[in-house]
């Protein structure tokens, strides 16, 4: 009788044919998905006390442990095969949040008006900064979503040929025509002449003041009396002002920290950046090298004329609950208005208008928006397009309910105010403070909008740093960085 | 009693021999496919197109276009940013290197001690480098914030003033080192394996004929594991000139404008003092949509790495000992 036992050569041989197989099948693109009929009863992941999915106006009586559960399985439905899906990529992360928790609100109101549609919400990893190359690389793979919801504008994309213009859209449209919206927030999607995405909401940055300290002091809280000009605030700043050797006990106003609202600050001294209609930069106006200087003096005068000195003083000069006004260190932050649900409850503020340098006229102010725009190779355009404009009017009310992001929407109902809000102050200080932002949005500038926005911005930064440090002149760090940022705009015009 | 067979071998059985040799090829070359599939997809045809890409206008956006030596003339005559990153890279790796290696050689010997209860100090000295790398560096970011943070609180409780660390352009780069520096556990468990190796009875000899402790460690420990020391000095190198995790972190990274979280300052920190040459390269990638420009860049560290790396071994003739070598 032959004893036929494997040898380990053909065992070697069985294995690498079994494993070589496994390998091939994993690799095989995977089948698209069946779609299915929505379940009877609702999401797998079920929150402890719903049973079904949520509707809109329940979603404000949740905690946010169940809205987030309720968020998650709604990400996991299938929709119905007749239904039209429509991809939305988004910035913000899987992790649901406050912040979020509109967006899904949002959508599931626009699918209640548009039973025919599913809105596939696609979330990113906001915070490692991977957005944009995920977005690149599904528009160059020929995969781009249908629509995007971005922190950026769309404009460098344009420049480049890969996002759709949306100025027919939006005249055929009975609502989000260009009327609709104000005027600054919209400009930060135009680019010569021609509109690029919409913003869904652009709050507005202005100068907060802790009422408390003021009051102390016998300053007036009262918006009428606050201070209109630079030399004004300087003058209020000098008030709240203590070092104590080289520790700083409480600082006034630190308007250079606030860098996303500089073309504000500039404008607020009669000059621009960047002119989206001309297409030119003007970084080198002698009214920003003024506006330096008065900075370097404000900073001799009140900081010790050391830049690097102050910064270690706080790790965040905005209003958020880690930064130096919420723990007590500062007076007068320059911040955005999103930012009136994340101060600390104990804290009592007020918010004011950007006061106007000694080359300026009148107040402007910065706009930090939400920004949604079409790429090119969107399989649907038309509905995609009804998304965006929901969104940016009626879906901006169920957003605004829940997060203090104001509506760039002209015809924003005045009677709706944050909820979180309201809790805070009492509905009649909430619908005073919204009501404030609502009009201060008229007086938003025109930023975001050059095709090498992010570039210019760094230059910007940088020549804005070596100033403060106090290690060029000013004119000298303006021109370096107008002459870059022109020329950068210059090259991509050629290839445009 | 079959007569064993002399000649040549009849040309059936001859085919039966190299099919059999040709058969164990190839099952040696498919359980190798995987691997040279990924080195082929995942590391040679990028590194080759960016070779390409790097004479090309590429937004990613749209089709390169072919603009020859372009990109490399603007680097080298028009972009002073590009500079100071080389500067930057070429300080933090002057200072880590030698610093990184003295410390995880330090360590080794002392782990390589007969204690009770080493094995806990070398699962505790090892642990650091698992930590996630934007973890650990937002740990490090809360340690060396000048005003709260752990170590300025320490060396103000001795008296001594506590740096701007991070916010500091004069100090941010030894910032960086020291959390970089953190992570050595690797380095540290190579140079181990190396002293392990090292035969006791050369040690002894060595302490018989009267050398002390450093003498020891100078004539013959260090020659003895000077191939590993070769090593760990080549991939600290490659390593330290492709910092970016830590420096994206701590410097801002997502820099201006509003991709990746918004804007925080300049991208590379105070004065640029931690905008190292991968983060430059990186943001002219992905944020100035200019990825011929990029690929440039990209080629010219893979040059000067390389370069490096060839100095180093060919230096290492005069100082890395080989056992057994003639």
């Amino acid at each position: 009788m032959v004893n036929k036992k494997m040898s380990r050569r053909e065992f070697l041989r069985a294995a690498a044919l079994a494993g070589g197989s496994g390998i091939l099948s994993a690799c095989a693109p995977a089948a698209a998905p069946a779609p299915t009929q929505p379940p009877a009863a609702e999401p797998t992941a079920v929150p402890p006390t719903a049973t079904s999915e949520p509707t809109p106006e329940s979603w404000g009586e949740m905690t946010e442990a169940e809205a987030t559960a309720a968020a998650e399985a709604a990400l996991k439905v299938t929709p119905a095969a007749d239904k039209t899906v429509i991809e939305l990529l988004s910035v913000y992360g899987e992790v649901l949040t406050n912040e979020t928790q509109p967006h899904y609100v949002v959508n599931k109101e626009y699918e209640a008006l548009h039973p025919d549609q599913y809105i596939k919400y696609v979330p990113s990893s906001m915070f490692t900064g991977a957005f944009n190359e995920v977005l690149l690389a599904r528009i160059a793979s020929g995969d781009p979503p249908d629509l995007v919801l971005h922190w950026s504008s769309p404009i460098a994309i344009a420049a480049r040929g890969a996002c759709m213009e949306l100025d027919d859209l939006m005249a055929a449209h009975p609502v989000a025509n260009k009327d609709a919206f104000y005027a600054g927030p919209l400009s930060t999607c135009n680019w010569l002449g021609k509109q690029w995405g919409l913003t869904v909401n652009a709050s507005e940055c202005c100068t907060y003041a802790d009422t408390d300290m003021m009051e102390e002091r016998g300053i007036s809280t009262k918006r009428e009396d606050f201070p209109t000009t630079w030399d004004g605030l300087k003058e209020l700043s000098a008030k709240f002002v203590k070092w104590d050797g080289d520790t700083m006990k409480l600082a006034g106003a630190t308007p250079w920290f606030a860098n996303w609202a500089w073309p504000s600050l500039v404008e607020c001294n009669g000059a621009k950046f960047y002119d989206g209609t001309t297409n030119k930069y003007s970084i080198n106006d002698e009214r920003i090298a003024e506006m330096l200087e008065y900075w370097l003096n404000w900073i001799d005068e009140q900081y010790k004329g050391d830049y690097d000195l102050l910064k270690q003083q706080s790790a965040d000069w905005g209003t958020y609950p880690e930064s130096a006004f919420a723990l007590n260190l500062q007076a007068l932050p320059t911040d955005g208005l999103w930012s009136l649900t994340h101060i600390p409850y104990e804290k009592h503020y007020e918010i004011y208008k950007m006061p106007v340098g000694p080359s300026g006229t009148e107040s402007r102010t910065s706009v930090w928006p939400n920004f949604m725009f079409i790429p090119v190779g969107s399989k649907h355009v038309q509905e995609a397009f009804e998304v965006i404009a929901y969104y940016c009017t009626e879906g901006m009310i169920a957003w605004f309910d829940r997060w203090s992001d104001f509506p760039a929407w002209k015809d924003f109902p005045k009677e709706h105010a944050p909820a979180e809000l309201i809790a805070r102050v009492g509905k009649e200080k909430a619908l005073e403070l919204t009501a404030f932002g609502l009009d201060y949005i008229g007086a938003a500038v025109e930023q975001w909008n050059s095709p090498v926005d992010d570039f210019a911005i760094d230059q910007i930064n940088r020549a804005f740093d070596q100033v403060l440090h106090k290690a060029t002149e000013p004119m000298e760090a303006l021109e370096e960085a107008h002459k870059l940022s022109q020329a950068k705009l210059d090259e991509v015009m050629e290839s445009a | 009693m079959q007569k064993e067979r002399r000649g040549p071998v009849p040309r059936g059985r001859a085919k039966v021999q190299l099919s059999r040799q040709l058969r164990t090829d190839i099952v040696g070359y498919l359980f190798s496919l995987p691997w040279i599939a990924s080195l082929l997809i995942f590391t040679a045809y990028p590194t080759l197109a960016s070779f390409y890409y790097a004479f090309t206008k590429y937004s990613i956006l749209k089709a390169p276009r072919w603009i020859g030596l372009s990109n490399y003339r603007t680097l080298f005559t028009m972009d002073p940013v590009f500079i100071k990153s080389i500067y930057n890279t070429a300080y933090f790796t002057l200072l880590l290197v030698p610093l990184g290696l003295a410390i995880s050689l330090g360590l080794a010997l002392l782990l390589n001690q007969k204690l009770q209860g080493v094995g806990i100090y070398r699962t505790l000295y090892y642990t650091p480098s698992l930590v996630p790398p934007v973890s650990g560096a937002l740990l490090w970011m809360l340690i060396l914030d000048p005003r709260l943070g752990l170590l300025n609180t320490m060396l103000r409780s001795v008296g001594l003033p506590g740096p701007g660390w991070l916010t500091s352009p004069a100090w941010s780069k030894p910032g960086l080192v020291l959390m970089s520096l953190w992570g050595g556990g690797s380095s540290t468990l190579i140079f181990l394996a190396g002293l392990k190796e090292v035969p006791r009875e050369l040690l002894e000899a060595a302490e018989i004929d009267g050398a002390g402790v450093l003498s020891r460690f100078w004539n013959v420990t260090l020659p003895l594991i000077s191939p590993v020391l070769l090593f760990n000095v080549v991939m600290s190198v490659i390593n330290s000139f492709q910092v970016f995790t830590t420096a994206f972190v701590a410097g801002g990274g997502s820099g201006g404008g509003l991709s990746g979280g918004g804007p925080s300052g300049a991208a590379g920190g105070p004065l640029d003092s931690m905008l190292m040459y991968m983060l430059y390269l990186y943001r002219h990638a992905f944020h100035y949509f200019d990825m011929g420009y990029a690929s440039a860049m990209a080629v010219l560290l893979f040059l000067a790495i390389l370069g490096l790396t060839l100095l180093i071994f060919r230096s290492s003739g005069r100082w890395v000992y080989y056992a057994g070598k003639q």
